[in-house]
């Protein structure tokens, strides 16, 4: 029997299960397949969140007519730059150190008694507005037994990950809970993992990144004004620790094998350097020179927690669209270190694509001849560095807030001196970047209106300071908001943007309004 | 206790009923004849293809069954990730059976046994070019030199992003 004397709803059904861009390929296939291709509403969705840059989420039991009426009200909304609700939500602890999280549509924050370390209360709300009916939770220390110091979350898998300080700080011990139960996770080999200060020379602070059933601690402080940084990876099924404690400046999952250690320690002519490791091989494969002196500079990334293989997440609303991994970037920020050669306080922010870095670092590396095998290959910065990122230009200051790059989108700001506004008034506005390439390829133009100015980048541009030139090509688009930022900080995620007031957090969603029995609920539309 | 089921091509074959059960038709029709020792017909798969399928099912009889439309959070992750070895290896068939399996399956409604076919197959066509595809499963292009040239434009967009 021949593959195409299947019924067609087996043959869309073994479509679906390929990326939506390979099935746009096979459309050249024969007539049968293009037009059974194109009348399937199923296989449409999948393509058109593809071309936004998404992947299909936990849809619930919602039908392909409506999830693409969706896909379109939100892809139209973020081409017009228009939230479609916003709200409000309290900010509950003004002083001290809280704790952020954004991850599967989901909000989490802590809440502290004055500027205690360890948290009082930890809130977490899906990121639709409260009159819509999505998930909240809220455990109290109680509730939590302990004294937690920060926390992560993977909802698709029901699981808290919570961080304790004990022994007067000497160990800090890892919880892996369930979130509805907060009992140990059933699929965590060990309850709780801990970790001594012995031998570690950068202790202090200790946040964490997870992707999946991976953990990245990240610890750090400061001595003389100079930041240093240390990184643990661990994986909580396994309970097992996949990179032990080492120095870096910092560290982020490339994919859930492949982390990128910045290390800004001067040994490769003075530069600065990005390693890339393997988690399950637990080596190094590679260390890529960056355009940058070492000691110049101090290198920073800005990513989120990954989940994107979760079918199951407890939200109603917001994880429909998951981002693809095909389109991720990685936003770095560096910025400059008091010094004699530079005087001026600097902030450069880059944009790396994940996709297009990995391919072209496993494609040099394979061809580096490996005289012996325990030598790590260096990558120059011109072999591997100007068509995988961008460099933004002066006055982009991605440096506002720390989860603040989510799927191929960045947020950032646009800021212009007093002398160079002829108002007179320094200004500053919100950019929101979008490198997903597709919408490009497909002939995305330039747009302004009263609202915002729309640029289209798909040719090379310089970044100049000083003796330091550096050409970098990542098409992208950048929707330039007309209106003062009147925002502190932000976050980012798949849906929402999040601006911080000094008393309040206002939550921007593109998500669709969608019954219109609800309207009556719906706050009054804010001008982001 | 047994259940007997009989295909198409009317071989007779005595199964366990938490085997048969794996296959939703059968375990309504089960349930709508009550206790009952009547055999089964199973006028859409052959004797062959229902051996192999009942391979499947014998295999994964301590599964969890599907609840329905919200999967718990591990299933999700057994649904998610690859193909499990067993079933790597139970899948690796010609490709006539492969379509009859995708066919009983769907038919049968056990719908891990038809992820894991579907997803073989789509695994079969992932990173293949138009040309390689059409090859693999004997397809005849029955474009135009104009036609295609006209879809691979439209197509640009996504190759190779």
């Amino acid at each position: 029997m021949p593959l195409l004397d299947l019924p067609a709803e087996l043959i869309e059904e073994i479509l679906t299960h390929l990326h939506p861009l390979n099935i746009v390929l096979c459309r050249e296939i024969c007539k049968e397949v293009l037009e059974l291709i194109d009348a399937s509403i199923e296989i449409q969705l999948r393509i058109e969140l593809a071309i936004g840059g998404c992947l299909l989420g936990e849809r619930r039991n919602m039908p392909a007519s409506e999830l693409i009426r969706r896909v379109r009200a939100r892809e139209q909304a973020y081409e017009t730059f228009e939230p479609q609700w916003s709200w409000e939500v309290e900010r509950i602890s003004l002083k001290g150190v809280q704790q952020f999280e954004v991850a599967d549509g989901i909000w989490g924050f802590s809440d502290h008694d004055g500027e205690e370390p360890t948290f009082r209360r930890l809130r977490m709300e899906e990121l639709v507005s409260p009159e819509y009916e999505g998930g909240r939770w809220e455990l109290t220390r109680d509730d939590l037994g302990l004294n937690a110091t920060d926390f992560a979350y993977w909802l698709g898998m029901d699981a808290l990950i919570l961080m304790e300080s004990r022994e007067n700080g000497d160990v800090r011990r890892m919880h892996f809970r369930k979130l509805e139960s907060n009992e140990p996770h059933p699929l965590a080999t060990l309850p709780y993992m801990d970790f001594s200060r012995e031998n570690c020379e950068v202790w202090e602070r200790c946040n964490t990144i997870s992707y999946e059933e991976r953990i990245a601690m990240v610890f750090g402080e400061f001595e003389d004004d100079v930041r240093k940084r240390a990184v643990i990876v661990i994986d909580w099924i396994l309970g097992r620790v996949l990179l032990p404690y080492i120095l870096a400046s910092d560290v982020a999952f490339l994919t859930k094998d492949l982390i990128i250690l910045a290390q800004n320690t001067p040994y490769y002519d003075g530069f600065m350097t990005f390693e890339i490791w393997s988690l399950e091989q637990g080596v190094c494969l590679g260390r890529c020179k960056l355009p940058l002196p070492a000691n110049d500079y101090r290198p920073g990334f800005i990513s989120h927690p990954a989940s994107v293989h979760s079918g199951y997440s407890p939200t109603k609303h917001a994880r429909l669209f998951v981002p693809d991994p095909n389109v991720e970037i990685l936003a770095i920020i560096f910025r400059s270190t008091p010094s004699e050669q530079i005087t001026r306080d600097e902030t450069i922010t880059v944009a790396l694509s994940i996709p297009l870095f990995i391919r072209k670092f496993m494609e040099l590396t394979k061809s580096e001849e490996k005289p012996d095998a325990n030598d790590i290959p260096i990558l120059e910065w011109d072999d591997w560095g100007p068509s995988v990122t961008r460099w933004l230009p002066d006055g982009i200051h991605g440096n506002v807030g720390i989860r603040t790059a989510f799927g191929s989108r960045m947020l950032a700001v646009l800021i212009i001196p007093a002398e160079q506004n002829p108002n007179g008034f320094a200004w500053t506005s919100i950019v929101l970047f979008d490198f997903n390439p597709r919408p490009i390829s497909r002939g995305a133009v330039a747009d302004e209106t009263s609202n915002y100015d729309l640029e289209v980048t798909d040719y090379a541009t310089e970044w100049v300071s000083g003796d330091i030139k550096v050409l970098s090509s990542l098409p992208y688009r950048a929707w330039f908001s007309n209106r003062r930022c009147r925002f502190s900080s932000f976050f980012l995620d798949g849906n929402t943007i999040i601006g911080s007031r000094h008393d309040k957090y206002i939550c921007f969603s593109f998500l669709p309004r969608t019954n219109p029995d609800e309207e009556e609920f719906a706050v009054p539309e804010r001008e982001l | 206790m047994p259940v007997l089921l009989v295909t198409s091509d009317n071989e007779q074959f005595r199964v366990e009923k938490v085997v048969a059960q794996r296959s939703v038709l059968i375990k309504n029709m089960l349930e709508d004849v009550g206790e009952s020792d009547q055999p089964i017909p199973l006028p859409n798969v052959t004797a062959p293809v229902l051996k192999k399928v009942l391979e499947y099912c014998d295999h994964h009889q301590t599964d969890p069954l599907p609840t329905g439309d919200e999967p718990s959070a591990d299933e999700s992750r057994k649904r998610t990730t690859d193909i499990s070895e067993w079933d790597q290896k139970f899948i690796t068939v010609d490709q006539e059976m492969l379509f009859e399996i995708i066919l009983a399956a769907n038919y049968l409604d056990i719908k891990p046994l038809l992820d894991v076919g579907c997803k073989t197959v789509a695994n079969m066509i992932k990173g293949k070019s138009p040309e390689e595809i059409r090859k693999l499963f004997n397809i005849v292009n029955d474009f135009t030199p104009e036609e295609e040239a006209q879809i691979k434009k439209e197509n640009e967009w996504a190759e190779d992003r």
